[in-house]
């Protein structure tokens, strides 16, 4: 901002002005030397204005104004006074004028870069001379001109006068070429040639400033800048950009065009920044955007696909943050192919090791972490966690996790939730490895992720129960605080009801302890010679069938049981029954009849394998019919524990190989059995006996599916008396989602099911409506 | 044959409860005719009764009778049914009976739902039973719905498939309605409707029967 006095030291001959008064005061007498300095403001304004001079003619204007005041009589306008002003005005106004047009004269010769400059430093100098010039004739400013400009009349301040005659007088007659020349100066610098950047920026404040408001003086409008400038600008950006993208995109790949895009865009901002208005800055980028971006989008989309495939992060990034410019209209076609992508990894993963991945949980978790891990690191470092990014990986998640080649060579949809339960019950059982507790957590954590995806939670839920179960029972689980952790991560996945269910089997076995000690404590211990231990269990909350086969308890047990039977009657005042899982127990029994090993192995087995063994303490040989006899075990039970003592080499069979085992067949101890360790496990679980649990396991969960299913109906319908068909299958859907996708069929059949029970009926004449029966 | 009580259903006519002029002991007299010494007509009974009147014992009147007369249990009619149906009927004599079988041939066309329905309830033998054989079924589906759309289909389904070896009411019910509105070329069968799994059973069948 200049100064609105100059002062300074240096005579010139306007040191020789006068100051004239009274009656010495006309126009003719005053204007000359008023006109000297206007004439060396404009023209020599570095060498400044002597204070005496600056004095001079402000008073002299002063004087001038007052002494031709209107009369004391006059009324209204025309009068002395008024004339006098307006002689002024008239005399100023013309006189710039002249100036103006010497000033386009010169301008006239000029093009480009030397026009911009002579307009610049023309506009600089007559701008600041002009602000010093007004206040020079303050006083017309604050009389005069603002009595008349009140009054409607077309005049204006001294300094908006000055404006407004470079507008009409020169800027108006060389305006096209000099709109031009800025525009040759912009397209130089995007054809990255170095330009005066503060010349263009100081030509265009002036187009800013001559947008001067015709009602409103003082106010600036941006109309000058935008008609006369920013119009054209925007057009001759629009050539540019369109004609480089077309072009650069036949010529390079679709990698290097995005890179050129964005530094385009850059380049653009920096434009406003440093010289253009700000207020053409949004629609200037999206312009661009929309050049550069949306008119090639699909050229965008068709690459996408391969640099997926090839995992090009960088080249991702671009492409998103492009994309996302132009609105989600942009990027819906690359949501719907990464779901694609991430389904069909997913499934091809899985696909190339399938066979493996069915037997062994782990390799299938592991399998379907990665690629789901690879895509969500992709979620956050290429697509910045956007939701429908994340919606698309979601589905196409649950998509391969439930049905792919694993589930279809298992001829089961379920097999997904059965084998990250099984996945959870090898983590959480001791094992030879001992990972730290740490790791396992974070596996945990893993498996819950992938959970999210199944759709048959129940699936997972009774494998869960029933792995759970059996670590409690065998003692097989690794740390306590592990199992607690599961239970929590449970909780949150799963709800209340089913975690408590898993809470009450750990209190079950703190009981049991507790209930052991008292009877080992009691009289009735004696009474065996056995040591042995007892878990009591409550029915209901565990997942354990009555045994599915019968069982003649060797001699020597039979004692302990009937011990504690007595002791645990007394307890209970006989108010309980006592149901024994022989199927669960084991013992040891200790050997001496190997020749390999003095002092005889100890073997670790089932309370069956007990009971078949014990015999060969009468017997030498025994056929499978009279085995069967004294131990009362059924066909396939017998079977599949003959099957496992012959596995382990501690009985030898005659005939050996035989596919099915018969009442014929001899069996004999192994007296050449060996073993590295002293203590032999041989309670090891036949491959038969393993599928069959899994399908029965499977055949629960239908069952209970079944009876989810016909509860949900009869709540809704006891809750809404009569609801047509299409609402109540929607309901019993929606109630049941949680824990597993119920199969239409399914649904109707329990609706059969509830209507021969009357539980609900058809309503008369509405074959499609059912009604509550109360 | 020992009979039981079984619950009561609705069927039959609703019309016509005001009182022609008919003789309560002419009824009386009818009914022993044909009962004997019991309280009921029995099956022989019933074969008299057919003959004087003229019916086939097939014929489908018989049934419509008895469903005139809301009978329990086919092939038995209780003093009381027969009394107080052949009163609402306006019958007290054999004459009257065979004036009448017109008008049941028309009940059979025109009740033909609500018969249809009787049919099962009134077939069913022992208490607390809720299906029937399918036999019976098949026999009376051949009767009521001989022109059916797709009585021969279902007949046939029912011997081939495996799944079932009964048909309950609502499957009974819900056949008739599937017979009486779904068209040949089941244009107009939708699986998400409220259709009993059997039916829906029965029209995969019949999508696989006729695929060409």
């Amino acid at each position: 901002v200049l100064p609105t006095k100059l002062y300074c030291r240096g005579g010139s001959n306007l040191d020789k002005t006068h100051l004239m008064l009274g009656r010495q005061l006309t126009l003719e007498k005053l204007w000359p030397e008023l006109e000297e300095g206007l004439t060396h403001l404009l023209t020599r304004l570095t060498e400044g204005l002597s204070n005496r001079a600056y004095m001079t003619y402000y008073t002299n204007v002063y004087n001038f104004c007052t002494n031709n005041r209107p009369g004391a009589n006059a009324r209204g306008k025309s009068s002395g006074g008024n004339f006098a002003g307006e002689k002024m005005y008239e005399k100023l106004r013309s006189f710039l004028q002249n100036y103006m047009v010497g000033v386009r004269e010169i301008a006239d010769h000029r093009v480009d870069d030397s026009l911009l400059n002579f307009y610049k430093v023309e506009w600089d100098r007559y701008t600041t001379a002009m602000k010093t010039v007004s206040n020079i004739f303050e006083y017309l400013n604050r009389h005069w001109i603002k009595r008349e400009s009140e009054d409607g009349k077309q005049v204006y301040d001294i300094y908006t006068l000055s404006l407004v005659i470079w507008r009409d007088e020169l800027f108006e007659r060389i305006k096209p070429k000099l709109t031009e020349a800025l525009l040759e100066c912009i397209e130089k610098e995007r054809d990255s040639e170095q330009i005066d950047t503060s010349l263009v920026s100081g030509v265009i404040n002036a187009y800013v400033s001559l947008g001067l408001n015709k009602d409103k003086p003082q106010e600036n409008t941006l109309m000058v800048y935008r008609t006369d400038f920013e119009d054209e600008f925007m057009h001759r950006t629009e050539i540019y950009y369109t004609q480089e993208s077309t072009s650069y995109i036949q010529n390079n790949s679709v990698s290097d065009y995005m890179k050129k895009v964005l530094q385009r865009l850059q380049e653009e901002e920096n434009r406003v920044q440093t010289y253009l208005h700000p207020d053409t800055g949004p629609s200037l980028i999206r312009r661009c955007e929309s050049i550069l971006v949306e008119k090639h989008k699909e050229t965008l989309w068709n690459e996408f696909q391969s640099l997926l495939q090839d995992d090009m992060l960088d080249d991702l990034i671009c492409m998103y943050t492009l994309l996302e410019k132009i609105g989600a209209e942009g990027l819906d076609p690359l949501k719907d192919m990464l779901e694609r992508h991430v389904q069909n990894m997913g499934g091809i993963a899985i696909q190339n090791d399938a066979e493996n991945a069915l037997d062994s949980p782990r390799t299938y978790v592991e399998i379907i972490l990665e690629v789901h891990g690879q895509f969500s690191d992709l979620l956050v470092n290429a697509f910045r966690n956007d939701p429908g990014f994340s919606a698309a990986l979601d589905k196409a998640c649950r998509r391969f996790i439930n049905d792919n080649a694993v589930t279809k060579l298992a001829r089961s949809s379920s097999k997904s939730p059965e084998l990250l339960a099984k996945y959870c019950d090898i983590l959480l059982k001791k094992s030879a490895q001992n990972p730290e507790e740490k790791e396992i957590l974070d596996v945990l954590d893993n498996i819950m992720t992938v959970f999210k995806y199944i759709e048959d939670k129940d699936v997972f839920q009774t494998f869960y129960s029933k792995m759970l179960a059996k670590r409690l029972i065998y003692g097989t689980s690794s740390s306590e605080y592990l199992e607690g952790q599961m239970i929590s991560k449970l909780k949150s996945n799963c709800g209340y009801e089913y975690t408590t269910k898993l809470g009450r089997m750990f209190n079950d076995m703190s009981l049991s302890r507790d209930i052991v000690a008292e009877f080992v404590d009691s009289p009735y211990a004696n009474a065996s010679s056995v040591d042995f231990q007892v878990l009591v269990l409550a029915t209901g909350s565990w997942p354990l069938q009555q045994p599915i086969t019968n069982f003649s308890i060797p001699e020597d047990l039979q004692q302990c049981q009937s011990a504690f039977m007595e002791f645990y009657q007394k307890k209970h005042d006989g108010s309980r029954t006592l149901n024994w899982l022989m199927q669960f127990s084991k013992g040891e029994l200790k050997t001496k009849y190997t020749k390999t090993n003095k002092s005889g192995y100890i073997f670790q087995c089932s309370t069956y394998q007990m009971g078949i063994l014990l015999l060969f303490n009468e017997e030498n040989i025994l056929n499978a019919e009279a085995i069967q006899q004294a131990t009362q075990l059924t066909d396939s039970v017998l079977r599949n524990t003959l099957l496992s003592l012959i596995k382990t080499r501690v009985l030898l069979m005659a005939p050996k190989n035989a596919r099915t085992i018969t009442k014929k067949h001899r069996f004999t101890l192994n007296p050449k059995f060996k073993n590295k360790r002293a203590k032999v496990l041989i309670n090891i679980p036949v491959r038969e006996a393993v599928n069959e649990q899994s399908k029965a396991i499977h055949d629960t969960v239908l069952e209970d599916r079944k009876l989810q299913i016909q509860a949900a109906t009869v709540r809704i319908m006891k809750a809404r008396r009569t609801l047509r068909h299409g609402v109540l299958m929607s309901e019993i859907i929606s109630q049941l989602q949680t824990r597993f996708t119920p199969k239409i069929s399914l649904i109707k059949k329990c609706i059969d099911i509830l209507i021969e029970k009357e539980y609900i009926e058809r309503v008369e004449g509405q074959k499609d409506q059912y009604a509550y029966v109360a | 044959m020992a009979r039981t009580k079984k619950r009561k259903h609705s069927g039959g006519d609703k019309r016509d409860s005001k009182k022609r002029r008919v003789s309560g002991s002419k009824i009386l007299k009818m009914f022993k005719q044909f009962a004997g010494e019991e309280d009921y007509i029995g099956p022989e009974g019933l074969l008299k009764f057919c003959d004087e009147i003229g019916l086939d014992p097939e014929d489908i009147v018989l049934l419509v009778i008895s469903w005139h007369l809301k009978a329990e249990q086919a092939l038995y009619f209780t003093q009381e049914e027969f009394v107080e149906g052949l009163q609402k009927l306006g019958i007290d004599s054999i004459k009257k009976f065979k004036k009448k079988i017109p008008a049941f041939r028309k009940d059979a066309v025109d009740h033909l739902s609500s018969i249809f329905e009787y049919a099962f309830t009134f077939s069913i033998e022992e208490q607390n039973q809720h299906y029937i054989d399918f036999d019976t079924a098949i026999s009376y589906i051949q009767l009521l719905q001989k022109n059916g759309t797709h009585t021969n289909d279902f007949c046939e389904f029912l011997k081939k498939q495996t799944s079932y070896k009964v048909i309950n009411k609502d499957q009974w019910k819900m056949f008739y309605e599937f017979n009486n509105t779904v068209s040949n070329d089941l244009s107009d069968y939708d699986e998400n409707e409220a259709w009993p799994v059997m039916i829906d059973e029965f029209a995969e069948y019949l999508q696989e029967k006729y695929k060409d």
